[in-house]
């Protein structure tokens, strides 16, 4: 009981750090291919790429905010119609430059993994 | 507003303390414009539920508060940690350090002396050391202090860019073009000029030029304006314009300007 414990603990532990680093560059990706696009649907692109509830929604914000102050990616104010106001994000050039590196690097390291494993097997 | 959205949003802006106060704001409407649109979905997805428990609903998904409170403090903080508060730290225990020793220093020079000089002697130098110790302390803690409510000092005043105001005494009374300019800094986030015209006789018209070269006129270029308000979104040296023509009257221009929006 006590290893299937540890061994539940280690996946979800496993699978938070692996789809923590995804997500910056999941939503280098989502900016790319919907920008100019608000918080909300970022958040509904990623929920379609890495399944529902997979990270707490506000935490997009705070991450947005970051590759704004960094660069990556501007944003405008704008409306749908009633209701708040949102902010609409699109990629900078700089982003999208930062997003074609992050899948190079992605490529590149995904490839060497399933070299070594077939390998191995 | 819903009394849960409201409650949310209340108990956010409360975590969001040490977030500059101009960035406190978008980060509340951001919010609300997600959760409004999470209810929306939620409303066809799951009529059943509530208004309520939907709101509910989606402030759990969004997060707890605080948690999303910490994570924008990551970069936005007005009280952060610097060189200057390690220097603080570090000269902070020093000092302790060093009182603690020369106390230790004290009894043990009084108890091998024995004498009151040997005791007296000590407590001078623990006097000594304290007091450039507090010199120390006050001379790198006030600037911190300063630094850390900043935004907030400039919020709550405006600083005057450019102020000017001509009467019919002074203004020339035929056809006339007077310029002045003045600048605003890359350290404003905002500001603003607002112009009055109270016309007896004649014509004044105002105008702004920005640094690109931009003519900003009032809602009227006629004799019959009354003034007009204009956001100065461009830095550098700006222009302003008096095109009077047999002018009796007068013209007040104030341009205000904000650190922190």
């Amino acid at each position: 009981m006590a290893e299937v414990s540890r061994a539940a603990d280690f996946l979800a532990r496993t699978e938070r750090d692996l789809l923590g680093g995804f997500r910056t560059w999941l939503v280098l990706e989502i900016l790319e291919k919907q920008g100019p696009v608000h918080g909300y649907a970022v958040v509904a692109g990623l929920e379609t790429i890495l399944g529902p509830g997979t990270a707490k929604e506000g935490t997009i914000y705070p991450l947005l905010s970051v590759l704004e102050k960094e660069g990556l990616a501007e944003s405008a104010w704008g409306t749908d119609g009633p209701g708040a106001r949102r902010r609409y994000y699109t990629l900078t050039r700089a982003g999208s430059q930062a997003r074609r590196m992050a899948r190079m690097v992605f490529d590149d390291t995904l490839t060497s993994i399933h070299s070594y494993l077939e390998r191995d097997a | 507003m819903n009394k849960i959205l409201k409650q949310y949003l209340r108990d956010l802006e409360r975590h969001l303390t040490n977030i500059r106060v101009s960035h406190r704001q978008p980060i509340l409407d951001e919010t609300r414009a997600h959760l409004e649109s999470r209810v929306k979905d939620l409303q066809a997805e799951q009529p059943h539920l509530s208004e309520d428990e939907r709101y509910l609903h989606a402030t759990y998904a969004f997060g707890p508060a605080e948690e999303l409170a910490v994570a924008y403090e990551g970069d936005d903080v007005i009280l952060r940690s610097s060189p200057g508060k390690d220097a603080v730290d570090l000269l902070w225990v020093s000092a302790r350090s060093l009182g603690r020793g020369t106390v230790a220093a004290t009894k043990t020079t009084g108890k091998i002396l024995g004498t009151t000089a040997g005791v007296i002697l000590a407590l001078g130098v623990l006097i000594l050391v304290m007091i450039v110790g507090l010199l120390a302390i006050a001379l790198i803690v006030a600037p911190q202090l300063g630094e850390a409510f900043e935004d907030e000092i400039n919020l709550a005043t405006p600083t005057a860019i450019y102020d000017y105001s001509i009467s019919e005494h002074d203004l020339p009374g035929k056809t006339d073009v007077v310029i002045h300019s003045f600048e605003i800094t890359e350290d404003f986030l905002q500001a603003r000029g607002d112009v009055y015209v109270n016309t007896n006789m004649g014509c004044a018209n105002v105008q702004f030029v920005s640094p690109s070269g931009t003519t900003y006129d009032g809602p009227s270029t006629t004799c019959d304006e009354e003034g007009f308000i204009l956001q100065m979104t461009e830095r550098g040296v700006w222009q302003i314009r008096y095109n009077v023509a047999l002018f009796q009257g007068s013209v007040h221009v104030k341009v205000l300007g904000a650190r922190s929006a």
